[in-house]
């Protein structure tokens, strides 16, 4: 017995060493990496980061786990991931709505409290109506809204979220006025469409598109600044001649702040081999998203300027946090 | 009779070895998480979705779906055995259930709440089969007004949840629907949040019911060791028998309609249907005192409504594209990464995923009744566990699913503060159903009203111009004054009677 109990413990003892030595090698990483999911499963986000998982698992050699830290419209998991050891193992997923937080609740994290790597992908935002709507082009929407203001109701996916804010966006570029009706999420803004309950809304393509294909919706401008390859017809809202705003939700990945520059760079390298997989391109190619990257050397500056264009949408509207 | 060259063409996809294997899989993995409380299939399905990439589409849709339905099945297990709803739509199962269970009746409450759901199941899943694509055209109609009116005939059947005093019912509802405003709402305002980011969202359902239900009920039975004898002396039947199918063949029926119906509806339609199914048979028995003293009825209604429901709320998402609820919300998400959007195409460019998924639900739902009856037996052995060991063991599996629910220890709290509530709500003779019932219905209740109210600019005669909520909503005008009727008559009744016997003595 106590030969056996020896035996235990020396390996133990191997084992600890053994542990020992590989942290003095800097081996990154050794256990696998949480990537945070603010909202829940299903979602945009997630579906991001799943199509990733298995071409960042090959190219770490280690494993991805991704956790679903949904509620505070994402401020738990993004004042998790900010507040996480910076260590490289967790990492977190943002989009516009981590800027906007920022303002719409005062639980909301600083773009400067993240060091962002990647930027994965681009999904513009498109304003649809009903296809037998009486509108057949923006001008014309945009016409009839001005000349009747609050008639038009839009739906959105709650106040002072990501397609909310988008809809004020083309109010304060247009100078128009519609009624405002919040559902909880696009699901049942879009379901509120079809059946003909509001006017119009504002979401992401890949979640409108199957219904502009089954001829339910018509497209009325796009929110990025260039058309769209899944729908080429869509004017943008510069050739609408307004100013250019930038709609539609766009997926980075961050870690916290002061991540060691080399942690950073496996993990960069990983997600962008990940990215540049022809699974994940074709992948988006069915959905219009556009595989867009962009480094941790130009993250910093774009956030900053979408935390300048986002800020200037709120103002406008004079959206608060009402506590 | 082009469904049926379908179905035939389905049926040949489902029962390739790999899709009965995978059908297998996920029916075996549903039941399993159905019965763990806390885990629920929102989560499983997302959890093992990464799992079937390498698999074709319609495998993995078939295997996740299993999971689904499987769910349903389990979910009840321990709503019976120990007073705890593995899923939410199995809360109301506690009710009878359980006190079948303390009558030594635990093994045909189970193979009640197993056939009931085969049937169910299977009868979902034919509706949707047959008429999907009208149905789903229908559920389009359901704007805010009318999902406003579903959830006003929802609140109206709360007088028949409780067994107790009527005003104490209500009394938890009120509750229910406090808790139930928590939150930020759909104006951006934050209402009784504290400050604390985790109530944002709402307080969540699954610590609240493990904490009303699991916990107060442990803490209950801590008072009780003498009496536990009565719980694990005899036990009558692993099956029901012909007066249990008797009584249960109606309630099975009704429950199947029900669920299926409710389920096209968006909402919270698994639980909603098996509540309402509840409270409906409470309502057409000759013998509504039966209720929550362990009829078998109150268990074969809501279990077979919350499966039939499941086939409903496959319709808007194989149809439409279009997700009611968290875990077809996970499904979409699924069918996206395999490359194949849902939508209202779907049908016409998959046909394979469309009826292969549909015959592997008939499959599977048999695959789930073969499962499940067998485990009866094992489960009932549960109820022999010594208290000092399944005590523990009940609250080791609460935390745990509380946890594993959102990854958040304020979850854990929650549980164990319903858990202090639950229990003192016993003790002074309040229930829980009627809490959870108006804690569930309110954020959709409130939303529905408010969002009315934009789109006819404050207008209340929104709810009565349109013929859908016009309806609705005088339905269960008729209902208040039906029970409004029916109590008058019974206290003419028992005035009548204490009368007559004051005139004889």
């Amino acid at each position: 017995m106590q030969k056996v109990v020896s035996i235990l413990m020396m390996g133990g003892v191997i084992f600890l060493l053994l542990g020992g030595w590989a942290a003095g090698q800097e081996k990154f990483p050794t256990r696998p990496i949480q990537v945070i999911i603010p909202w829940a499963p299903g979602g945009g986000g997630t579906i991001d980061a799943q199509a990733l998982q298995p071409h960042v698992e090959k190219a770490v050699r280690g494993g991805i786990q991704i956790v679903n830290k949904t509620g505070g419209g994402g401020t738990i998991a993004w004042n998790y991931v900010a507040n996480s050891p910076s260590d490289g193992y967790t990492v977190g997923i943002i989009n516009p709505s981590f800027i906007l937080t920022q303002y719409t609740t005062k639980t909301g994290v600083s773009f400067k409290k993240v060091d962002p790597f990647i930027m994965v992908v681009d999904l513009p935002a498109v304003l649809a109506v009903k296809a037998d709507a009486p509108w057949k082009t923006f001008k014309e929407f945009i016409n009839y809204a001005k000349a009747n203001p609050g008639k038009v109701q839009m739906g959105n996916s709650g106040l002072g979220a990501n397609y909310h804010i988008s809809i004020l966006g083309i109010e304060m570029v247009t100078g128009v006025k519609f009624t405002h009706i919040p559902f909880k999420g696009s699901g049942p803004t879009i379901t509120a469409l079809l059946g003909g309950h509001v006017d119009g809304t504002v979401a992401e393509i890949s979640s409108l598109l199957p219904f502009f294909q089954a001829n339910k919706f018509r497209f009325l401008v796009i929110g990025s600044e260039e058309r769209n390859f899944t729908v080429p017809d869509v004017p943008t809202i510069k050739e609408e001649g307004y100013e250019q705003i930038l709609i539609g939700p766009w997926y980075a990945y961050v870690v916290s702040k002061g991540t060691p520059k080399d942690r950073i760079k496996i993990l960069h390298d990983a997600f962008k081999v990940a990215m540049d997989s022809k699974e994940y391109r074709d992948h988006y190619k069915k959905l219009g998203g556009v595989v867009k990257y962009m480094g941790p050397q130009d993250l910093p500056a774009f956030l900053e300027q979408q935390d300048k264009d986002l800020r200037k949408i709120i103002d406008y509207s004079g959206f608060k946090p009402i506590e | 009779m082009e469904v049926f060259q379908n179905i035939l063409v389905g049926f040949a996809i489902a029962i390739t070895p790999i899709n009965l294997g995978l059908c297998l899989l996920g029916c075996f993995v549903g039941t399993l998480i159905g019965v763990l409380p806390g885990i629920g299939p929102a989560a499983t399905i997302a959890l093992l979705l990464p799992v079937t990439f390498a698999l074709p589409t319609t495998t993995a849709i078939i295997m996740l779906s299993g999971i689904f339905y499987g769910a349903m099945y389990g979910g009840s297990t321990t709503a019976i055995l120990v007073n705890i709803p593995g899923e939410a739509a199995a809360a109301i199962t506690c009710l009878d259930g359980y006190q079948m269970a303390r009558q030594g009746r635990a093994g045909p409450a189970l193979g009640i709440s197993a056939f009931g759901s085969f049937i169910a199941g299977t009868v979902g899943v034919f509706l949707l089969m047959l008429i999907a694509p009208p149905v789903a055209e229908l559920a389009l109609k359901f704007g805010p007004p009318e999902i406003f009116a579903v959830m006003v005939l929802g609140l109206t059947i709360l007088s028949n949840l409780s067994s107790g005093s009527l005003i104490k019912a209500f009394a938890a509802a009120i509750v229910g629907l406090f808790i139930g405003m928590v939150g930020i709402d759909i104006s951006g305002v934050f209402r009784f949040t504290f400050g604390l980011p985790d109530f944002y969202d709402g307080i969540g359902l699954v610590p609240v019911l493990m904490g009303l239900f699991g916990i107060a009920e442990v803490m209950l039975n801590l008072e009780q060791v003498i009496t536990r004898q009565v719980f694990t002396t005899k036990i009558k039947g692993l099956f029901p028998n012909r007066e249990d199918w008797k009584n249960s063949a109606l309630p099975i029926a009704r429950g199947s309609l029900i669920g299926f119906l409710m389920g096209v509806i968006p909402g919270p339609s698994n639980t909603l249907s098996s509540f309402i199914s509840y409270a409906m048979e409470k309502r057409f028995s000759k013998h509504p005192e039966r209720f929550g003293q362990g009829a078998i009825e109150g268990v074969a209604g809501p279990e077979s409504a919350n499966n039939s429901a499941c086939a409903g709320n496959f319709i808007p998402v194989l149809t439409l594209g279009i997700p009611t609820s968290a875990v077809m919300a996970v499904i979409v998400g699924a069918f996206i990464i395999h490359g194949v959007t849902p939508g209202p195409l779907l049908i016409k460019n998959n046909p394979d995923i469309f009826w292969g998924t549909i015959a592997s639900m008939y499959i599977g739902n048999i695959m789930l009744l073969i499962l499940n009856l067998p485990l009866i037996g094992i489960w009932v052995r549960v109820l022999k566990v010594p208290y000092g060991i399944l005590f523990p063991l009940i609250l080791l599996f609460c935390f745990v699913g509380a946890y594993a629910n959102n990854n958040s220890l304020t979850e854990l709290n929650v549980m164990v503060f319903f858990g202090l509530v639950g229990y003192l709500m016993k003790k002074t003779g309040f229930e829980p159903a009627p809490l959870v019932m108006a804690y569930i219905l309110c954020p959709f209740l409130e939303e529905a009203f408010r969002q009315s109210l934009i789109k006819s600019q404050g207008d209340f005669s929104i709810f009565f111009q349109r013929p859908i909520s016009a309806t609705i909503l005088s339905l269960a005008f008729l209902f208040i004054i039906l029970n409004i009727f029916v109590g008058v008559k019974q206290q003419r009744k028992k005035l009548l009677a204490k009368i007559k016997e004051e005139d004889r003595g």
